[in-house]
């Protein structure tokens, strides 16, 4: 298995061999450049073919009280939120979301494997 | 497996057995005004380096290609799949058309190749050397 660090852009930036390692990698991006929250994907591959989504940059990270905040004010302005983007959010590498598999067919296998060592919930 | 921590440049050149990649683009038309901005380095643009090029510089001032267009459009249909089940009215920053760029020889275009499963590989070159090479613009379905 391998583990493919890309943006939402469709560029690949790193290669892993490993879970942990990769996880390791977004989430020491994450420390420096938060922004990279919503641009970041490992992508998983097995015998040259794409498994699919293995971890979200998105997932270490949660909005912080500011957030919230800003959210209300939007409601109350605006009813609605459309003002998401931008706000300062923390990154907690514990935070925990397991990716559905992007692929109709993956492969049962590596399904397993992934989901034994990825945290939680969807 | 090539070492991932150096660099693995090479000039393409008239032996160069890759001489066809395929990138993702915004547009559907190689004369498109905007082609060739499509073509400048996350250098150029100013984008934070990430990755392996906070380790090799120099790839920042490349670009993203794929080896295939059937690995291109695999890497297109997981991300796309993935931005539009965090945001179904979200316009995925992938874009939906991918371009076949003839990487001609002794053009100062230059790649590296790690053969990697996802077919990934590096092109440095001119914008403007690079957007006269399209010869395809494949529009993606998702």
């Amino acid at each position: 298995m391998e583990y493919v660090l890309v943006d939402l852009y469709g560029s690949t930036l790193d290669l892993f061999e490993d879970f942990p390692t990769a996880r390791e990698a977004v989430v020491s991006t994450l420390r420096d450049d938060p922004d990279a929250a919503d641009e970041l994907l490992v992508m998983a591959y097995a015998d040259g073919r794409q498994i699919g989504p293995a971890i979200a940059a998105s997932q270490f990270v949660a909005p912080t009280k500011s957030y919230f905040a800003q959210l209300i004010a939007g409601y109350l302005i605006n009813w609605a939120p459309q003002i998401e983007l931008g706000l300062p959010r923390r990154v907690d590498p514990e935070a925990s979301i397991e990716i559905e598999w992007e692929t109709e067919e993956p492969d049962p296998d590596a399904e397993t494997l992934l989901q034994s060592r990825s945290p939680v919930l969807c | 497996m090539l070492d991932r921590d150096l660099l693995h440049k090479q000039e393409v050149q008239a032996s160069t057995a890759l001489r066809v990649a395929y990138r993702f683009v915004n547009f559907s038309q190689p004369d498109d005004p905007v082609a060739i901005e499509a073509f400048r380095s996350d250098a150029e643009l100013g984008k934070p380096p990430r990755g392996r090029s906070l380790r090799i510089p120099e790839l920042r001032e490349g670009l993203s290609f794929f080896r295939t267009k059937e690995l291109a459009l695999e890497r297109w249909k997981g991300i796309a799949e993935y931005a539009r089940k965090r945001d179904p009215l979200a316009v995925p920053k992938i874009g939906t058309y991918l371009a076949a760029v003839q990487l001609q020889a002794d053009s100062g275009i230059f790649y590296e190749d790690l053969e990697q499963q996802d077919g990934h590989i590096t092109v440095w070159g001119q914008p403007e050397v690079l957007a006269a090479g399209i010869i395809e613009i494949f529009s993606i379905e998702g």
